[in-house]
């Protein structure tokens, strides 16, 4: 296998950039992960950040990672196609070693604003889905793929994720990023093994490892239930680096393990110094998984034939499914009042399959859906 | 990796004299919030959503 780099989610961000500066000094980055879609309000981006791309470029060791593209939408967008014509110009000027995207659909009617959520898993998301990889692929021209998606509504759909990620990235021989915080939380608040999960998962297919941390939250619906949330505002769980030493002999192809935390999680020198040292623990499960592994060939995330597209695959009644649910869960003033739309709504009885929706994860919609629909502060 | 101790510096300027967060909200100018009206709204959420679980 070819060499696992330690790497940290790196954007335009201030708390993050001094986190990782004692990091960067020391050399222990070894690649870079950049979120080039958070950067659409902003006209220019500062020549010294220019640099630090170019650097790790050049090293073939700069990967993309979207936030925005929303996959899973049933409708085709102005939006959606200005984002591929972002990543084409982006591309042009970044060689990325591969580029990915997020699981699911973004809920809120403004592009910017919203947060993704599961989508059935049936012929019509599976050829929504293939549709755009296929679109990010001919616009980026690089290895193309996904992560896992941590909200679940069932532990039905936590077990089906994996194999429905294999069938997405198929034709355009894409991998799949594994956020193993994600599985921690799904692991969490379906009371569900690890291995239980992970069996269900092509590692074959995973190039990349993500690691965070997360928060909890007391569920309303079932006193005393904790709802793990994948916040990446705090350290990274024992558990979650005891995943990553499990998982790394598992993963033939892993290229890139990342720490992932977002800027409101390193605002004070004490969370920066923890950052700090939960890289240095990645870095060091990392380099024990480097030697344990053979040396192989690095494996090509590239489609093996030209791949050809038309239109955009649309599907008018996933859309309008879509904007109903998203109105429910962003207006919703309780859960029971959510179950009650959603019962007298179109999404009854469809291969949304709401009835069997676990009544807290539904709660955690609402909370999510409810915190971003306002876009970022 | 290493890094050049020019860009090095540089980034080292950028975060002590303040440099914008792709994590917040700019005026319609492009020019980032004062910090002092970001804490007036602290209902909205700082971040991103990506994870789906944030």
């Amino acid at each position: 296998m070819a060499k696992i780099l330690s790497s940290i989610s790196c954007n335009l961000d201030e708390n993050i950039l001094t986190a990782a500066l004692p990091l960067f000094e020391a050399e222990k980055v070894e690649a870079i992960e950049w979120s080039f879609d958070t950067l659409f309000k902003f006209r220019n981006i500062p020549p010294w950040f220019v640099e630090l791309l170019n650097t790790f470029c050049r090293e073939n060791r700069l990967i993309g990672h979207g936030v925005y593209f929303s996959l899973f939408s049933g409708g085709w967008s102005k939006d959606q196609q200005d984002w591929l014509t972002h990543l084409e110009k982006v591309s042009a000027a970044f060689q990325f070693d591969h580029i990915s995207e997020h699981f699911g659909f973004m809920t809120g009617e403004n592009f910017h604003q919203g947060a993704p959520l599961p989508i059935p898993f049936t012929s019509t998301t599976l050829a929504i889905g293939r549709d755009r990889l296929n679109r990010i692929y001919h616009a980026c021209k690089c290895p193309v793929g996904l992560e896992n998606l941590a909200f679940s509504y069932s532990p039905d759909e936590v077990k089906r994720q994996g194999e429905f990620l294999d069938q997405l990235v198929a034709p355009v021989n894409g991998f799949i990023i594994l956020d193993l915080h994600n599985l921690y939380c799904q692991s969490h608040n379906f009371n569900l093994e690890f291995d239980g999960i992970i069996q269900f998962y092509p590692l074959h297919r995973v190039r990349e490892i993500h690691i965070s941390g997360g928060s909890w939250e007391d569920s309303h619906t079932i006193p005393g239930k904790k709802i793990r949330r994948d916040t990446h505002d705090d350290e990274v769980p024992e558990e979650v680096f005891r995943l990553l030493e499990q998982v790394i002999p598992k993963c033939p192809h892993l290229k890139y393990v990342v720490l992932e935390q977002l800027s409101n999680g390193l605002d004070t020198a004490h969370k920066r110094k923890l950052f700090r040292q939960d890289f240095i623990k990645m870095d060091n499960i990392i380099k024990k998984g480097n030697h344990q592994q053979p040396e192989l060939a690095e494996h090509v995330f590239l489609p093996s034939m030209a791949l050809v597209f038309g239109k955009p695959v649309e599907d008018k009644q996933l859309q309008v499914q879509q904007s109903v649910l998203s109105n429910i869960l962003e207006t919703a003033t309780t859960c029971l009042h959510a179950a009650q739309l959603l019962q007298s709504s179109i999404l009854s009885n469809t291969d949304w399959e709401t009835e069997k929706w676990e009544p807290y994860m539904l709660e955690t919609a609402i909370a999510i859906a409810q915190k971003w629909k306002n876009g970022f502060a | 990796m290493k890094i050049s101790k020019l860009l090095l510096h540089a980034m080292l300027v950028a975060v002590t004299t303040g440099i914008i967060s792709s994590c917040e909200k700019p005026t319609v100018d492009g020019d980032k919030k004062p910090k002092t009206e970001k804490s007036k709204t602290g209902s909205t959420p700082d971040g991103c959503p990506a994870c789906g679980m944030g």
